[in-house]
């Protein structure tokens, strides 16, 4: 079979697409001096936003999935009036302009905050500018797509194998440990990976929130946001990182969770 | 032994079933698609809660809705074989029957059960298989073996051989009546497959529309049918009507004259084979005869069935030499002739 052949305007208008996003990218690896790139990269600075980036990352991702996960069965599984607009609300952030998400939790946490000005006359505790308030606004940010992810894959497993369980005499409790997460292992996975991915390339919440703190709070992305003003070379190379993390995260996932072809 | 009472609404499903079994009996649950059966079972194992009525086994009431009593399917001590098994895909064959032990709280001896269970299911070698390397009969051996481990006082097999093809039956059949022998405990099976049931079941429960049209062993059943359902299942014509003095006006239409003097509703029962056709006319001693146009011409092995709508309508069965003797061809006119003896009535 011959493949179909597009008609003319339509390959050049895709053409032109491809290159809006192949362009830039194409810039990035152009620019890095090779020569310099260890060197660059293994500079304090970006280390120290590199040692954070990764924890923070991470740190966010399992927030994620301690909350996330429960929050996603109980979507996919029980039905509760004003169910659609709590799913809408723990999905906000995810269409929502992260800045808004940082001046939010500033609002809710600072010290002068709904929340937050109780944490600090209670317990002295002060939240925003520290490295639990850049984990805060990761998970703010990135939270959203394990849940979404997540019960999804709850839904699509067939619920007939959590009644084959009861049967049993498996209780809920159990019934979610040995039968739904490994069933849905998979989105468990996926959805663990793009929360992931999003915490790590997470700025606006984070600078509003957690302020750039180098060793505190500046993660990869503020650091090379500050880096473009100083030392372009060395945010350079800390965005090829990134965009090197990124691009084997979608690659990894279309072919086994995703399902994108 | 159970005692079972579940009014159900679902959907356009309105189940009222009263259904008793008692310990060592197979009773099967035979009807038609939508019927209710699968709802029924699910009622008795608690997974589908009742609307009205009452579940009651070996004494213990596990559901009484005018008491307000539920116990949940999972403290309840049944077990369960699913249509397609529902092997849990992500743990071994062993570890799917050690699963219900666990959850009971017999962890320590699980493995050490499952294992008997394997070697008497002589699927030993499988111990470490994942389900989706077992062929569809030994998959449904697994979740026997699985259902059965936790020493239930009640077993619930939903269509146990539905996800076999037809070769893998036969033996599946003969192993599964085998495996329901040495249990015990109370045994319902439900089925569309009426040999499934015959062969599998002491008794035989029809379930049509949500309600028990005739419950009795295989050959009282199917001696006596009491629905279309059964009816075509036997192969025989049913049909519905009032007897006075050995006259059956039938219902929709005809007349049957019939040796069996019983008055009032009844059902008269006709075999296909004892209906003769003719031509013409025909004279002589047959008290039944009557004309009608053929409608449907069915080869069923090296019988023809032929189906004639007159009044009453009736299915003929003949070879098919004599379909090509008589010309017989659908639209064509044919003269039914049927003697009153072979007209079977019992009360409706």
């Amino acid at each position: 079979m011959r493949a179909a052949r597009p008609p003319l305007a339509i390959a050049a208008l895709a053409a032109i697409g491809v290159a809006f996003f192949a362009l830039p990218l194409a810039g990035l690896i152009y620019r890095v001096s090779w020569q310099t790139a260890l060197g660059d990269l293994f500079t304090a600075e970006a280390l120290l936003a590199l040692r954070l980036s990764l924890f923070v990352s991470i740190a966010a991702t399992a927030l994620g999935l301690l909350l996330g996960v429960p929050l996603a069965w109980i979507y996919a599984r029980i039905s509760f009036p004003g169910r659609n607009v709590v799913r809408a609300l723990t999905t906000l952030p995810m269409v929502l302009p992260p800045v808004v998400g940082g001046v939010a939790l500033l609002v809710a946490f600072g010290r002068r905050g709904l929340v937050g000005e109780w944490l600090d006359a209670g317990f002295g505790l002060r939240i925003p500018f520290t490295t639990a308030a850049t984990v805060m606004a990761a998970t703010f940010v990135s939270m959203p797509f394990l849940v979404l992810t997540v019960e999804a894959g709850i839904r699509s497993i067939d619920h007939r194998y959590e009644e084959a369980a009861r049967t049993l005499g498996a209780s809920q409790w159990r019934i979610f440990q040995q039968v739904t997460l490994p069933l849905v292992a998979p989105s468990l996975f996926a959805g663990a990976v793009l929360c992931w991915a999003r915490a790590l390339g997470e700025f606006g919440a984070t600078i509003t929130f957690a302020g750039n703190l180098p060793g505190v709070t500046q993660t990869l992305p503020l650091a090379v946001y500050i880096a473009m003003e100083t030392r372009p070379e060395v945010a350079i190379v800390l965005s090829l990182v990134l965009l090197l993390v990124s691009l084997a995260v979608l690659v990894a996932l279309r072919d086994r969770y995703l399902r994108l072809d | 032994m159970l005692n079972a009472d579940v009014q159900v609404r679902l959907g356009t499903l309105d189940l009222a079933v009263a259904l008793t079994a008692v310990a060592g009996e197979v009773v099967a649950v035979l009807g038609p698609n939508g019927a209710g059966k699968t709802t029924l079972l699910r009622a008795i194992a608690g997974l589908t809660r009742i609307d009205r009525g009452s579940v009651v086994l070996d004494g213990v009431v596990l559901e009484d809705t005018a008491a307000r009593t539920y116990v949940p399917t999972e403290r309840r001590p049944i077990g369960v074989v699913f249509q397609s098994y529902l092997l849990f895909p992500h743990l071994t064959v062993m570890e799917n029957i050690a699963f219900g032990l666990r959850a009971r709280g017999r962890g320590d001896t699980a493995r050490a059960v499952a294992r008997t269970w394997l070697e008497r299911m002589e699927l030993g070698a499988y111990a470490d298989a994942k389900p989706s390397a077992l062929s569809g009969g030994q998959a449904q051996r697994v979740a026997l073996a699985r259902a059965l481990a936790t020493d239930p006082r009640l077993l619930l097999l939903d269509e146990p051989l539905a996800a076999l093809d037809a070769s893998a039956r036969v033996n599946v059949r003969r192993d599964l009546k085998r495996d329901l022998s040495q249990f015990d405990g109370v045994r319902i099976l439900v089925t569309h497959d009426p040999l499934e049931a015959i062969t599998l079941a002491d008794r035989l429960v029809i379930l049509e529309g949500g309600r028990v049209l005739q419950s009795g062993t295989a050959s009282e059943v199917t001696r006596q049918p009491r629905s279309r359902y059964v009816a075509d299942l036997v192969g025989v014509n049913l049909m519905r009507g009032r007897a006075t003095g050995g006259h059956i006006a039938i219902d929709g239409g005809g007349t049957l004259t019939a040796m069996d003097g019983a008055d009032g509703d009844v059902f008269a029962v006709v075999h296909p084979r004892n209906v003769a056709l003719y031509r013409s006319q025909p004279e002589g001693t047959p008290r039944n005869v009557w004309s009608g146009r053929i409608t449907a011409l069915d080869q069923q092995g090296d019988r023809v069935r032929v189906t004639v709508g007159g009044t009453p309508r009736l299915v003929a069965e003949v070879t098919p030499a004599a379909v090509h003797e008589l010309h017989l061809a659908e639209g064509g006119e044919i003269w039914v002739s049927l003697k009153a003896a072979e007209v079977a009535v019992y009360p409706a």
